[in-house]
């Protein structure tokens, strides 16, 4: 693990290891807040930032953390990262916040984070677990859009609020698509296509 | 015993510095955080009142009413004058109705005009868990300058003296279609804010104390609206990082009405 | 409130605002236990069990600690250690209690911590402003109607596994998905039936 390039390190998490395309982690808040791009990328950002942060103080502290109370280190520590995002989203981007709701608090159980904590952070040093955590985000955010994008467009006819598929269409949109079963059918034939190019 | 002592002493300090560092970043964030919250509640006012130069949210009247069949449940208004050169122009009246389809639907209505015989001003939604589609229609903002939105209604509206109906009780509403029970929401809402506005006339033209009505402080039988925000505490309380502002507002009993304390 | 309120409560969390299908909320052991009936079964108990024990706690401790103090913020980090303790401690009974159950749950039972049902339901109380019996009213019965999909889906999804017409690319997560889309769309009939 730790004489992987760090060029690999990065592109594992956007492609190969998506966290949610591929490693199926992180599935709640994909289908609960990507019922806009600027949603996704909201809720994105804020991962990248937990992410990030908590792979970098956990890889600080690797050799301190003794194994057998690590979980609950890691909890703290990315708990804290998540209530600073919490409070600065409350405080500089109100309505971002309010449309994440409580899914911002939740990204603390979000099992990416605490995958990659466990998995790479507590093993790699810091400067491999920042890209890392990076990577994991990018890989992350990215689909979280892709997801939001398709029901965006076809739950509201827009993509970042931006109508484009005219008048009409916005009218009377395939409502359903913002509803949750629409994200629940979006992301299974996400995946379903996803799988069908790995194996190709 | 050493083992057991080491995990203690690593979780402990984790924890202190991780509540140090969270104790700052709360201080540092508590003020935007109370700006932002204080800044929707004056973009609702700005939406549904004439031009004013006070604070409207620094006089805000509080009103806990009855609703529902038998009057158990309770739900609180916030009433906000807004006046021009010292003189009332208008009310804004926040105001929940619930009876929307999937519960509570929140309003900003605004009012002018003479308590007993005012102009509805338009209203501003401001909280809702309505149909996506159907019940959302309520907050429909025209497209084109003179397009007619379910809203659009309210804009200047003569308010008639037995209160506003939907035309299929009788009234002059068009109805949302598909959406009657929330477009009820709507006339309903109108009409209590009148009615609270007939109620407090004297109070707000007289632009006096702005001590809440409901001061009995944070009455644990009362079922507050949720979208109830604490802007009734302009003393620039640190504290203000509170997540359900219902059991601040009532503390200050707002004996700071005096426009001194301004924290802009 | 009366007795019809409270029903009209858990109707509501049950049915409308059900937690996966409606809420989002622990999906992701949704998935990973409801291939089979027994383990969906199991899984629902100790979530039931944990959800009703972590509302009673986080409501005691945000109103008797952090309120006072000011230290609102502080929730989601005390909130997370208590459900961490909490479910250690329920993985130490069970496995005295039952062994049998404690291997057949395996990984799943830690997994119950990062379940963001359970600090989805303490969270939502406190953010509705709850009252002690209603947030133990709405945690247990959100986690009632939690197992229900859970088992649910755990039948329809024994039954899919037999079926062997399922594109390649589509078995496993994809066809579970859109399955779940399918009883999502069944429970939103639900939705305007509580007013909450």
């Amino acid at each position: 693990m730790s004489n992987q390039s760090l060029g690999s390190v990065f592109t594992a998490g956007i492609i190969r290891e998506n966290p949610l395309l591929v490693l199926l982690l992180g599935m709640c808040p994909s289908l609960a807040v990507t019922t806009s791009v600027m949603n996704g990328l909201g809720m994105g950002a804020a991962v990248i930032f937990v992410l990030m942060c908590s792979n970098i103080v956990i890889s600080l502290l690797r050799k301190i953390i003794p194994s057998a109370v690590r979980i609950p280190a890691f909890v703290v520590v990315i708990a804290s990262f998540v209530t600073i995002v919490d409070m600065v989203m409350e405080g500089f981007a109100p309505d971002l916040h309010a449309a994440l709701g409580v899914f911002i608090p939740l990204i603390v159980v979000n099992c990416v984070i605490l995958a990659r904590a466990e998995a790479f952070a507590s093993k790699n040093s810091v400067l491999a677990s920042a890209i890392d955590g990076l990577g994991m985000g990018l890989g992350f955010t990215l689909a979280l859009v892709l997801v939001s994008a398709v029901r965006e467009i076809l739950g509201n006819g827009s993509i970042l609020g931006i109508n484009i598929l005219g008048e009409g269409f916005a009218a009377s949109p395939v409502l359903i698509m913002i509803l949750p079963p629409g994200g629940f059918l979006t992301l299974g034939i996400i995946i379903a296509i996803m799988n069908k190019l790995r194996r190709a | 015993m050493k083992q057991e002592i080491r995990y203690v002493v690593v979780l402990t300090l984790i924890s202190v510095v991780a509540a140090a560092l969270l104790a700052i970043v709360n201080q540092v964030t508590a003020d935007p955080i109370a700006q932002a919250r204080r800044a929707k509640t004056l973009n609702a006012l700005q939406k549904v009142l004439p031009p004013f130069d006070n604070e409207p949210d620094q006089e805000m009247i509080q009103v806990i009413y009855p609703v529902g069949k038998d009057g158990k449940l309770v739900r609180v208004a916030e009433i906000y004058p807004a006046r021009k050169d010292g003189k009332l122009v208008g009310v804004a009246v926040k105001v929940t109705d619930p009876g929307g389809y999937a519960g509570d639907v929140t309003f900003m209505v605004g009012l002018k005009g003479d308590p007993n015989a005012p102009i509805v001003n338009g209203y501003d939604l401001l909280a809702h868990k309505e149909t996506p589609g159907l019940g959302t229609k309520l907050a429909d903002e025209p497209k084109k300058p003179n397009a007619k939105t379910f809203k659009t209604q309210f804009d200047g509206l003569a308010f008639p003296a037995d209160g506003l109906k939907v035309v299929k009780d009788g009234g002059t509403i068009d109805a949302i279609t598909g959406a009657t029970i929330s477009s009820r929401t709507a006339t309903n809402a109108v009409n209590k804010a009148v009615e609270l506005y007939k109620e407090k006339a004297a109070e707000l033209a007289s632009g006096a104390a702005a001590n809440p009505t409901a001061a009995p402080a944070a009455d644990p039988a009362a079922e507050p609206a949720p979208a109830a925000d604490p802007t009734a505490a302009p003393a620039a309380d640190p504290a203000a990082g509170s997540d359900d502002g219902d059991d601040k507002v009532n503390e200050g009993e707002s004996p700071e009405g005096e426009q001194e304390v301004d924290n802009v | 409130m009366g007795i019809a309120g409270y029903l009209a409560l858990i109707v509501w969390a049950v049915f409308v605002n059900n937690f996966i299908l409606s809420q989002f909320l622990g999906i992701c052991p949704f998935m990973g236990v409801s291939k089979k009936v027994e383990s969906a079964v199991g899984m629902a108990a100790a979530v039931l069990f944990v959800i009703t024990m972590a509302s009673i706690i986080t409501f005691l401790l945000y109103n008797a600690l952090l309120v006072p103090w000011d230290l609102q913020y502080l929730k989601t980090i005390l909130f997370i250690l208590v459900i961490a303790a909490l479910v250690q401690f329920v993985e130490m009974v069970i496995k005295k209690v039952s062994p049998t159950l404690f291997a057949a749950l395996g990984i799943f039972l830690p997994l119950i911590t990062t379940n963001c049902a359970v600090l989805g339901a303490a969270l939502l109380a406190i953010q509705k402003d709850f009252n002690f019996m209603k947030t133990l009213v709405f945690g247990m019965a959100s986690a009632v109607g939690f197992g229900l999909v859970l088992i649910l889906f755990a039948a329809i999804r024994e039954r899919l596994a037999l079926n062997v017409a399922t594109p390649k690319a589509m078995k496993g997560m994809p066809i579970a998905l859109i399955t779940a889309s399918i009883l999502s769309l069944a429970f939103l009939g639900f939705s305007g039936m509580v007013r909450m």
